[in-house]
């Protein structure tokens, strides 16, 4: 019983999580026992083992490129239709496939059953997003783009394969490129540009896309883009795309959330051109007698001690001297 | 002045998403190589990443600040992580080698003296393989109670308010992965 004891005592020690009095009462103990001394020696030897083998940490590319794809899916969850017209939705593509069901019995059993599940849906509902599941039906001109091929289709999801009533019913995605010219003011043009600063896959694209955003700073500061910028600087995978929307980013009025992606850019950006780029901006506010938040002066601290350039770790000491004679 | 945890929970909650970003920004790259020693490969890291954060993203309204916002988010992970492995188990069949028979040993043995042989890899990558190898034996509460005590550095106390369970459970699974993967080790790494 006393040597389970050690043994787990042993191991807790290799952990380092025994208490002071419990290590030395185990040193005591090791003193005095073979055995025991002997286990911790193996045991040691395998923690050695193990710390040296730990897996590569994750890379800043990979974690780009996962912080990109989540920010895309977030913004589906975000629009996607509320679990009433999922519901609806589903009822259909049911009624499709078992409408032979015609007896009696088993049709009282799903009346039933469908008010019990109304009931529980009408509680769930309250707290549902209010987003309406519009389905366009297909209108002779729709009808006539489709023949000459205009549109790309994807996404069909069959409502009613049985043909025995003549007819089947499917929905499906129809994309058509649509033309578009207009203001930088236009509430359309700026969610269309936001779109395409991150949802590209093009970084051509989302590079054309940052410029025009970028333009449109000038005029009045729209937080829709903003936040695309904001998004791209701190997730794009491209560094070339990020530094970019970083310049474009810039010319907006500082704020909070501008930084907020001056702080990401300092702490989490490999590309020490962006880091300078980012160092600059707020040696310019410092200059301009313009405070900077305890964030921002912390992580200049932080970069002027550690960062692995020498260039910016002795910029960011310059900064911080700017501030100091604020 | 940047926004604390909870100021940015708050602001999340009311649909702000730069918000919720910056609070996800603060934990990501642990939870990825939480993953990434869990599953052992980047594509399941990945997803494993992807789930966590839309889970975080559809739960955090019903977050109601009992508990330390990184408890309750670390729960999810682990969570995330476990029902990972079970369903991916129930889709995939097993390889013949991931079974956990003794067998295994003798194979391992004989994959670690031709490495040793060849002498390709430098010996940290080799033992890490190994590892890796010896790990797949393991359940997942093993698997993952060994991933963040060994390679994230998390007390056995911080886990088991993890993994929602008591401090000696987490004891015994940290203790039975780690005598069996040095069980397995121990063939060629005496």
């Amino acid at each position: 019983m006393a040597h389970e004891k050690w043994k787990e005592w042993l191991q807790l020690s290799v952990y380092g999580e025994l208490s002071e009095s419990q290590q030395i009462e185990l040193d005591d103990h090791i003193g005095n026992c073979k055995t025991c001394y002997d286990h911790l020696e193996q045991l040691k030897r395998f923690h050695h083992l193990f710390s040296i083998s730990a897996p590569p940490r994750t890379d800043q590319s990979t974690l780009r490129e996962v912080r990109h794809n989540l920010h895309t899916v977030l913004q589906y969850e975000m629009t996607r239709p509320g679990l009433r017209e999922r519901i609806g939705e589903w009822s259909e593509v049911f009624k499709g496939k078992f409408a032979f069901i015609g007896i009696p019995t088993f049709r009282s059993a799903m009346t039933g059953f469908s008010f019990a599940c109304i009931g529980i849906f009408i509680g769930l509902s309250y707290n549902e997003p209010k987003n309406n599941l519009i389905l366009p039906s297909l209108s002779a001109e729709n009808i006539d783009i489709l023949s000459r091929g205009e549109v790309d289709i994807s996404n069909v999801r069959f409502l009613d394969l049985d043909p025995a009533d003549g007819s089947i019913e499917f929905v499906f995605e129809a994309i058509r490129p649509i033309q578009m010219k207009g203001s930088l003011e236009d509430p359309l043009v700026q969610r269309v540009l936001s779109f395409a600063v991150v949802n590209e896959p093009n970084p051509g694209v989302r590079l054309k896309a940052i410029n025009a955003a970028g333009s449109f700073s000038q005029t009045s500061p729209d937080s829709e883009i903003k936040n695309a910028l904001i998004t791209a600087v701190k997730t794009d995978p491209n560094p070339g795309v990020r530094k970019e929307a970083f310049y474009a980013l810039i010319n907006y009025p500082y704020d909070q959330s501008i930084g907020g992606a001056m702080v990401h850019v300092l702490t989490n950006d490999d590309n020490a051109a962006l880091r300078i780029e980012a160092i600059n901006m707020l040696q310019a506010r410092a200059k301009g007698n313009i405070p900077l938040a305890n964030d921002i002066v912390e992580v200049l601290k932080t970069r002027m001690q550690s960062d692995s350039n020498n260039y910016i770790r002795t910029r960011a000491r310059t900064v911080l001297e700017d501030i100091e004679n604020l | 002045m940047a926004l604390d945890d909870h100021e940015l929970i708050l602001e999340a909650c009311k649909g702000n998403m730069q918000a919720f970003e910056d609070l996800i920004f603060r934990y990501d790259e642990q939870v990825l190589s939480m993953a990434m020693s869990f599953a052992g490969n980047v594509d399941d890291s990945k997803d494993i990443y992807q789930e966590v954060f839309i889970r975080v993203y559809k739960s955090l309204p019903k977050f109601q600040f009992k508990s330390q916002f990184s408890t309750w988010f670390y729960r999810i992970v682990t969570n995330v992580c476990l029902t990972y492995h079970a369903r991916k188990k129930g889709k995939s069949f097993i390889p013949i080698d991931d079974e956990k028979t003794d067998e295994n040993e003798d194979e391992m043995s004989a994959i670690l003296i031709s490495d040793l042989e060849t002498d390709h890899l430098p010996i940290n990558n080799e033992i890490m393989a190994q590892i890796q190898l010896a790990m797949k034996s393991l359940s997942p509460q093993q698997k993952i109670v060994f991933s963040l005590r060994h390679y994230e550095g998390f007390k056995l106390r911080e886990i088991a308010q993890m993994m929602a369970c008591a401090e000696g459970t987490v004891k015994k699974y940290l203790f039975s992965a780690t005598e069996r993967i040095r069980g397995q080790l121990s063939t060629v790494y005496p």
